[in-house]
């Protein structure tokens, strides 16, 4: 009986243990090249042959065949992993990897703590750079990719969104940042959606994402993978899917956003080679000021109407960057107004001061027609110690101007038979829709930028 | 023969020895008489005495081992914790060290906008202000290796103060910068290696601190390191001191025997001028465990449970320009970021701690002689006769389990409170009390062992002395035909 038991228990292991022992580690895959090249594999002791397809798994052992092309079928490997040639036709994989040399004393050593003391370093130091916050405005994203959220507020939860929709997804953070996939969130393809960051109902930052369409996102990842397998060091890898990352940003800039990807390629890079780290270094310089906000293609994806977004670039001591239009400002710092609209037409922009209105925009008697998608600059300003709302009036129509002298008789006409509009504060932008009846009238819509007075 | 005689008057030693003590822990403890023959008393007080001289040996062995090193930590991070959650309690004296956190301060409310003021050019204007205003030391505990693509212009502004620094002739303040040593032996850039080069006041130090590979816990600082073969670059706490105590030649010419590799070197030992009897111990081995150790009395906020506000009274990074010059003659002033999204926490045995902190304990523990050593080798083994003695002495006389272990109980006690208040406290030493405590655990083992192997032999004799035994291998009976 204990005979029996005992043979039966060893059969049981074996057939537990055997699926383990045998079991085949998948080593690489077909990326390229494939047509005509047929894969022979052993399995369950018997030659099959099958013909090789694209993203085809590959195991150690395997033959691959093309007659007289064989160097024209590409692969990627796991670490270890390799086509050995064997001819101008065929080549085998093989997986080495390395052998562990620890003897069996070493390793009981080891085990009960009687090896020699070792410590390791520990950097106690920090870089001290200006942060930069991610994912930044309208960006795009890829299934399965762990993106992180930072903001530049001490905020408590993160919300997302549909665009003016339901929530769909939200998640205490306190101070830190988060890192969320779009699976986490709940993402669709190709859909807008916006991510907050609240204190209880209060909005303390705001901005767009999207998750790239299925198509947008294939041809990504299988850039990427070429590059993956291109036979160059893992620095020059990485410093060409930065670059190939802003290319395509720069190419589609209404379907695709991965400047935040890019970023975080380089960010922390430790690129020895001097001639790739100049170039990894310019790529970053770029992100980031990419990274810095303003007014981008993507946000004209969300209008459906005509529109108009302003931004506020603010400058101190030299140092500039897009900030919200509701922003708090202080004495001494200098700004300038950037806006761009959708539509073709006609703005001006008047300064509300003291009772009575200025006119800022157009500047220096130029025409106040106004072409979708070109900056406008208006008048730079500063802010003087006096606390208090600087109101800057937005006018917007479809027909000419008249009162362009007369900017009071303009703001009655606005109050009095014009449409009020409603802005909306999204990252670094203020948002405003109208409608092509209202422009046929006369929109506006105030500005009020914070002054704090001294600091 | 004579070997003979050897041996035998050697075991007549051993006895005596042991029959001796025996008898004066008799009449220390001649109340807990037992029951037990006198005989047996003696040969298992032997026993036990010579089992634990054997353990302790092997322990002390093993003292340099992971194993041991984590016996030693356990109590010294103890002592560590009990030295910090004291000093928590009370604002701390910095002394001669200034601490500057570029991260201080930062917006406690919700929705308040973080300052713009951008680290860099903040760390300008301290140097702006520190060296005309005579600070011994400039420490910057951050990596300059990168720019700042952001504001690029504040880099701008560092370099310009840092140039300025190099041309005034009559400025002695040193400025220290933190540079890491590569993977692959190089040292890795600094964005002011030129201004680094040209200017004898400017110094290069590793930001590197050393953790138990076990727990990943920080608990000293390095020494040195080497790159490209035959350099030596200091660690931030060793240059800060040797330069603020003027011994910078002596530390060259162990640069140079540690270059040439010679085993024979002697520990750099610096008198310490402003703390009076005290001294500094630079240990070459690079890995002492008691020297190297931090302690740590500069508690930062949010690192020990339960004081959230550490004891720590730092300038406000927005009001920097208000700060009177005058507050950093003759300072260490060390600068440094502690934002977590920086990355430079560390655990460490008193709690998660910013890198600037650790290093500023570190420069704290050497400036004031606090750098714990071991106890001296005669106050090692009065204790270790104390624990050899006593304990078996107990177990012999300590009948139930519970009474051996109230027992172990009150004698590691006892020798924790003496270790800690009297040794550690006062006389900065460090006496490893754990493996005696440790051992304490054997002297059972050891005991159940002779036990069963008395037991047998016992059963042995018995079985021969019986009248009826007999050899059953040649009795087997033959089956009958």
């Amino acid at each position: 009986m204990k005979r029996r038991l005992t043979a039966l228990m060893g059969i049981g292991f074996f057939v537990i243990c055997s699926p383990l022992l045998n079991a085949k580690k998948e080593v690489g895959w077909i990326v390229g090249g494939e047509k005509g090249c047929i894969i022979e594999r052993m399995e369950n002791g018997a030659l099959k042959k099958l013909p090789a397809k694209y993203e085809m798994i590959l195991y150690p052992g395997d033959k691959l065949v093309k007659p007289n092309d064989i160097g024209s079928v590409r692969m990627d490997f796991l670490p270890y992993a390799e086509a050995k040639k064997k001819n101008n036709s065929s080549v085998v994989i093989v997986f080495n990897p390395p052998v562990d040399k620890t003897s069996i004393f070493a390793k009981i050593r080891k085990f009960l703590g009687l090896a020699k003391v070792d410590f390791f370093d520990v950097t106690g130091a920090s870089r001290a750079i200006e942060r930069v916050y991610l994912p930044g405005e309208n960006a795009t994203v890829m299934t399965g990719q762990r993106i992180i959220f930072n903001n530049p507020y001490s905020g408590k939860t993160i919300v997302f969104k549909e665009f003016r929709g339901k929530e769909i997804f939200r998640k205490h953070i306190g101070a830190k940042e988060v890192s969320l996939t779009p699976g986490d969130i709940g993402m669709e393809s190709s859909k807008i959606y916006s991510w907050e960051i609240v204190d209880k109902t209060k909005v303390l930052y705001r901005s767009k994402i999207k998750l790239l369409s299925k198509k947008d996102e294939d041809l990504v990842k299988k850039d990427l993978k070429k590059i993956d397998a291109e036979k160059i060091s893992a620095d020059e890898k990485r410093v060409k899917k930065a670059a190939y990352l802003q290319l395509m940003s720069d190419l589609y800039p209404r379907e695709i956003n991965l400047f935040w990807l890019s970023y975080r390629l380089l960010k922390d890079s430790n690129i020895k080679n001097e001639e790739t780290e100049e170039k990894a270094a310019a790529l970053e310089r770029r992100a980031v000021k990419y990274l810095e906000g303003g007014i981008s293609e993507l946000d004209f994806d969300i209008f459906d109407s005509p529109g108009c977004l302003v931004t506020v670039e603010w400058e101190k001591n030299k140092e500039k960057r897009y900030v919200s239009p509701n922003f708090s400002f202080h004495e001494g710092e200098r700004f300038t107004i950037h806006f761009q609209t959708n539509f073709k037409g006609y703005a001006v922009i008047l300064y509300e001061d003291r009772g009575g209105y200025l006119v800022v925009f157009p500047v220096n008697g130029g025409g106040c027609d106004i072409e979708p998608k070109i900056d406008r600059y208006s008048l730079e300003c500063e802010f003087d110690e006096n606390a208090g709302e600087e109101n800057f009036i937005f006018i917007l129509l479809k027909t000419p101007i008249k009162e362009m002298e007369q900017p009071q008789r303009l703001m009655s006409r606005a109050r009095e038979k014009g449409k009020k509009l409603t802005v909306e504060f999204i990252g670094t932008k203020a948002f405003v829709t109208s409608s092509q009846k209202d422009l046929e009238g006369i929109a506006w819509f105030r500005l009020a930028l914070r002054n704090m007075g001294k600091e | 023969m004579a070997e003979k005689k050897k041996s035998s008057s050697v075991k007549k030693a051993i006895t005596l020895i042991g029959e001796f003590l025996f008898k004066i822990m008799e009449k220390i403890c001649n109340r807990l008489t037992a029951r037990e023959p006198e005989k047996k008393k003696k040969a298992q007080f032997c026993v036990n005495m010579w089992a634990g001289i054997v353990v302790l040996l092997l322990m002390h062995t093993a003292a340099s081992t992971p194993w041991g090193e984590g016996v030693l930590n356990d109590a010294f991070d103890e002592f560590i914790q009990k030295d910090a959650k004291k000093a928590v309690k009370t604002i701390a004296n910095t002394g001669d060290i200034f601490l500057v956190d570029l991260d201080h301060n930062k917006p406690e409310k919700p929705g308040e906008e973080i300052s713009y003021i951008s680290p860099r050019d903040t760390i300008a204007k301290i140097i702006k202000m520190a060296a005309p205003g005579k600070a011994e030391i400039i420490v910057l505990d951050i990596l300059l290796e990168k720019k700042d693509y952001r504001s690029p212009e504040k880099d701008e502004e560092l370099h310009k103060a840092l140039e300025e620094l190099s041309m005034d002739k009559e400025c002695q303040t040193k400025v220290i910068f933190a540079q890491r040593v590569g993977k692959n032996g190089k040292l890795k850039r600094n964005l002011f290696d030129p201004l680094i080069e040209k200017n004898p006041n400017f110094y290069r130090a590793i930001p590197y601190l050393y953790a138990t590979k076990k727990d990943r816990v920080t608990r000293y600082w390095k020494a040195y390191d080497v790159y490209g073969k035959t350099n030596i670059i200091w660690s931030i706490p060793v240059l800060t001191l040797v330069l603020n105590e003027g011994r910078m030649e002596d530390l060259k010419k162990r640069e140079k025997q540690l270059v040439q590799k010679k085993n024979e070197v002697e520990d750099l030992v610096v008198n310490l001028a402003k703390s009076k009897n005290k001294k500094f111990v630079l240990p070459f081995s690079n890995k002492d465990l008691f020297r190297q150790r931090i302690r740590f009395s500069l508690i930062p906020k949010d690192c020990i449970d339960g004081f959230p506000a550490g004891n720590l009274i730092l300038p406000t990074i927005k009001d920097i320009e208000k700060v009177d010059p005058r507050r950093f003659k003759d300072k260490i002033v060390l600068i440094g970021a502690s934002d977590p999204e920086k990355g430079d926490i560390h655990p460490t045995p008193v709690g998660d701690m910013p890198g600037m902190y650790i290093h500023g304990n570190a420069i704290h523990t050497l400036l004031k002689g606090l750098q714990p050593k071991p106890a001296p080798w005669w106050i090692a083994i009065v204790l270790d006769i104390v624990i050899i003695i006593a304990v078996p002495y107990f177990f012999l006389r300590l009948k139930s389990w519970l009474a051996k272990l109230i027992g172990t109980i009150i004698l590691s006690t006892t020798l924790a409170l003496f270790s800690y208040y009297i040794l550690f406290r006062y006389l900065g030493m460090f006496f490893s009390f754990a493996f005696g405590t440790a051992a304490m655990g054997y002297f059972d083992t050891f005991s159940g062992i002779r036990e069963t192997i008395l037991e047998r032999k016992e059963k042995k004799n018995e079985n021969n002395e019986s009248p009826h035994h007999t050899n059953t291998r040649n009795t087997r009976k033959e089956p009958e035909r």
